[in-house]
């Protein structure tokens, strides 16, 4: 009977796998500035009912996509859009935003001859940006929900996050099924320094990335106990 | 009266129109120099932070490798089969603990590490881990010392290097780190030489991590600015004659 009970409880044990603690799988890591559309009270950063949109190109790919680009041949951007102020507090000098569900982000590929560059320009939208940064092709795209950005005026650095959930584009086909919710949007919103154009507000180096999950394995009972004999 | 007439002006100027044609090159147009994602991680010694605080007296290490060069750098390729680009950001100790506030459902929790050094290497063979296989609980076999081998094109020193972790109600805690950096040496130096004091800086990423390791940066060195120096009217006008 202890014997039994013994099993028993290496078995349960054993059907609880332990995730091997690896690395984040990388969609994609980007690099560009964020900026507000609209922007109703320019006094006021990220206001309620104002847009927060992060525009840029592609820095790296992972093992997903890596296998079914060319940046010899074709430019990758990026943009967001549809993140609007839901709430928003600030207590001194540190600010906390959450977006409303439902933004969406989305990378393009352009063909570097023929095709159109991606300008940033001054005070987006403008006559370059977004539309340089989405023409092309769509690729890869996704909701956004459970945003938040985070900023501390003092030190001059934050951070925004969200879940991305992949629903459309061509290249979706390379995502597994099982894989296509689950990633995290995030990214650095920068210092103020003299490369941001004007009308835009920060630097933003980021990246969409998953957690690398570890399968559990299954054992037959003959196996388990052959363990412990 | 000799007049003490900074070059900064002209220099300033110059800069803004470097500025306004990198505009123009891809990814190189946010202003880096060198850019890095994917495969970034950070450790402390004696130990990791538990629950994001790190006590006083940790040293920080973080080990990348490049995915991207902009100018003056553009002829080196991360992509090179034969040739493999890392670095080691080292020498960062906070000399006080974590800094954790906390407002309404959003904890901050803000370390200061100070002072260190950098350097950027071009090895072969290419011997970096994978971000999908680091070696755990570094510093180990390979972590730092694939990304420290081969030669240091280029290093310098980095201050007031912070970190800024941010967790607002359910979602995720999330992170950032910025930090000055200088440019004081390396083969590569005299590209850079005469730049001033540039910024780094990038996500920390602190969730899904291999064992043993207390973060995944992702970053970026920005293009520094061209150091200013004094000059005199009548040195000014020389340059002209």
């Amino acid at each position: 009977m202890k014997r039994k009970a013994l099993l028993l409880i290496f078995t349960a044990v054993m059907a609880f796998a332990v995730p091997a603690r690896a690395a984040d799988i990388l969609l994609f890591a980007f690099t560009g500035f964020d900026y507000q559309d609209p922007n109703t009270n320019a006094a006021t950063y990220l206001d309620l009912g104002e847009g927060y949109h992060t525009i840029g190109f592609v820095t790296s790919f992972g093992p997903d996509l890596t296998p079914y680009v060319d940046e010899s041949v074709n430019e990758y951007t990026m943009f967001t859009q549809g993140l609007t102020v839901s709430a928003r507090a600030q207590f001194g000098t540190f600010l906390v935003v959450n977006f409303a569900n439902g933004g969406r982000g989305r990378y393009y590929q352009d063909a570097i001859s023929g095709g159109t560059h991606g300008t940033y320009g001054t005070n987006p939208p403008n006559a370059t940006a977004p539309s340089t940064f989405t023409d092309g092709s769509m690729r890869l795209g996704g909701s956004i929900d459970n945003g938040v950005l985070t900023y501390d005026f003092s030190l001059g650095q934050g951070n925004f996050n969200g879940d991305m959930t992949l629903d459309e584009g061509p290249d979706l086909i390379y995502i597994p099924t099982g894989r296509r919710a689950g990633w995290t949007f995030h990214g650095l919103a920068g210092a103020p320094n003299p490369t941001i154009p004007t009308g835009y507000d920060h630097q933003v180096q980021g990246e969409c990335q998953i957690p690398d999950s570890t399968p559990t394995s299954h054992k037959t009972w003959g196996a388990l106990k052959s363990l412990y004999r | 009266m000799k007049k003490l007439i900074g070059v900064a002006v002209a220099l300033g100027l110059l800069s803004a129109g470097t500025f306004a044609t990198s505009y123009a090159a891809g990814p190189c147009g946010t202003g880096q120099i060198i850019d890095w994602d994917g495969n970034g991680f950070a450790w402390e010694t004696p130990a990791n932070p538990v629950n994001n605080v790190s006590p006083a007296g940790n040293q920080l290490t973080c080990v990348g490798l490049v995915t991207l060069f902009c100018s003056p750098f553009t002829d080196l390729d991360p992509a090179d089969p034969s040739t493999e680009y890392t670095f080691v950001l080292s020498g960062l100790s906070n000399a006080l603990a974590t800094n954790v506030q906390v407002f309404g459902t959003t904890t901050i929790w803000t370390t200061n590490y100070g002072s260190g050094v950098f350097s950027v290497y071009a090895g072969s063979p290419r011997n970096a881990p994978s971000e999908l296989a680091m070696p755990i609980n570094p510093p180990n076999a390979t972590v730092p010392a694939n990304y420290q081998d081969g030669t240091a094109i280029l290093s310098g020193t980095l201050a007031n290097f912070s970190v800024q972790i941010t967790k607002t109600g359910s979602n995720p805690a999330n992170g950032s780190f910025r930090s000055d950096y200088e440019f004081t040496g390396g083969t590569l130096f005299s590209r850079v030489s005469g730049t001033g004091t540039g910024l780094l800086s990038g996500l920390w990423s602190v969730n899904s991590l291999p064992t043993g390791y207390s973060a995944h940066p992702d970053g970026k060195f920005d293009n520094p600015p061209t150091a200013t120096r004094g000059s005199t009217w009548g040195m000014i006008k020389q340059l002209y004659r």
